[in-house]
């Protein structure tokens, strides 16, 4: 079994798109980085927009990566924003608090009401769960 | 914990299995995966193998990043699955050690800012898990213990 994350970089522009996909861990997190940051040092954008909806795994060395990404775009004098991160990593996302720190949106607007109703479905089917079991 | 927690995990042992691989990063995504594929057996929902993995690989990390930092080891995994669905993971270095482990444990804390650490790998265990021991000596070694308790699923 492999553990692999990979990225495009597409720049257009002011801007630079960069899909993420995989698992983001401390051994993956490096290749990112300098995947990035080599892109970022050569375009120079004004926007660097990481596309996380392909990101199937993230633990802490994660947020390093944002929080990194976003101190080097800042030193550009550019604007990080994190774009659709998926399920799978916005627990994680959550609880760094990092809503607060940084710019996260979701292109389909639908998308966000509809992942909190399943999560909202899911917790009461837990909950009904434990009771039956008792 | 609560006391109740604490008799689960001091329940009769189902199963068990023991993993020793080398503290290189490459093995963090291994540790995760051979962990959860071990957990698989008691059928856990997705959302709880996701938890333990992702506190798994935070231990593991650790071991790899700051246990042997300054050297080169093992990394010791046990997993023992006990009666009431209890799983209880065992990571283990021989590294540098901890020196003030309740430090440690708040959130945002790193010895390691140059390295994109975040500081919040213990805070990432503590929330993905139903208790986090932390045993650690300077110039022994450091053992995490995780303890999930996955929840009863209704029968079909
Ligand atoms: N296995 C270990 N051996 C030695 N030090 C450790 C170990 N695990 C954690 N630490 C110490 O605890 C701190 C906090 O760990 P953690 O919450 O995972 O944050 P981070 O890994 O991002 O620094 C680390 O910076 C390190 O100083
Ligand atoms: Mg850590």
């Amino acid at each position: 079994m492999t553990h692999k994350a990979d990225l495009v970089c597409d720049t257009a522009g002011e801007q630079m798109l960069v899909r993420v996909r995989g698992e983001i861990d401390h051994h993956t997190a490096a290749d990112i980085r300098n995947g990035i940051d080599g892109a970022l040092f050569e375009k120079r954008p004004r926007r660097l927009i990481m596309d996380m909806s392909a990101v199937t795994f993230m633990d802490s060395s994660g947020l390093g990566l944002i929080m990194g990404r976003l101190s080097v775009i800042r030193q550009l004098g550019g604007e990080l924003v994190v774009q659709d991160p998926s399920e799978a990593i916005s627990r994680i996302i959550t609880l760094a608090g990092m809503e607060r720190a940084i710019d996260i949106r979701y292109t389909d607007g639908e998308r966000r009401t509809q992942q909190k109703t399943a999560a909202r479905r899911r917790r009461k089917a837990s909950r009904t769960e434990g009771k039956v079991a008792k | 914990m609560s006391p109740r927690a604490k008799g689960i995990f001091g329940g009769e042992v189902l199963n068990r299995i023991q993993i020793k691989l080398p503290a290189i990063s490459v093995n963090e995504g291994m540790a995760r995966s051979a962990v959860a594929s071990f957990v698989s057996q008691l059928d856990p929902d997705v959302g709880e193998l996701a938890d333990i993995k992702c506190a798994v690989s935070e231990a593991v990390t650790n071991c790899i990043v700051h246990g042997y930092r300054a050297s080169t080891g093992l990394i010791y995994i046990t997993v023992t699955l006990l009666e009431g669905r209890a799983v209880k993971i065992e990571i283990r270095d021989r590294g540098c050690g901890i020196p003030d482990v309740r430090a440690a444990r708040q959130p945002l804390f790193t010895t390691d800012a140059d390295g994109e650490r975040s500081g919040m790998g213990f805070t990432v265990m503590e929330s993905f898990t139903d208790g986090v021991r932390v045993r650690s000596k300077v110039g022994v070694g450091t053992t995490v213990v995780l303890l999930k308790r996955l929840a009863t699923r209704a029968p079909l």
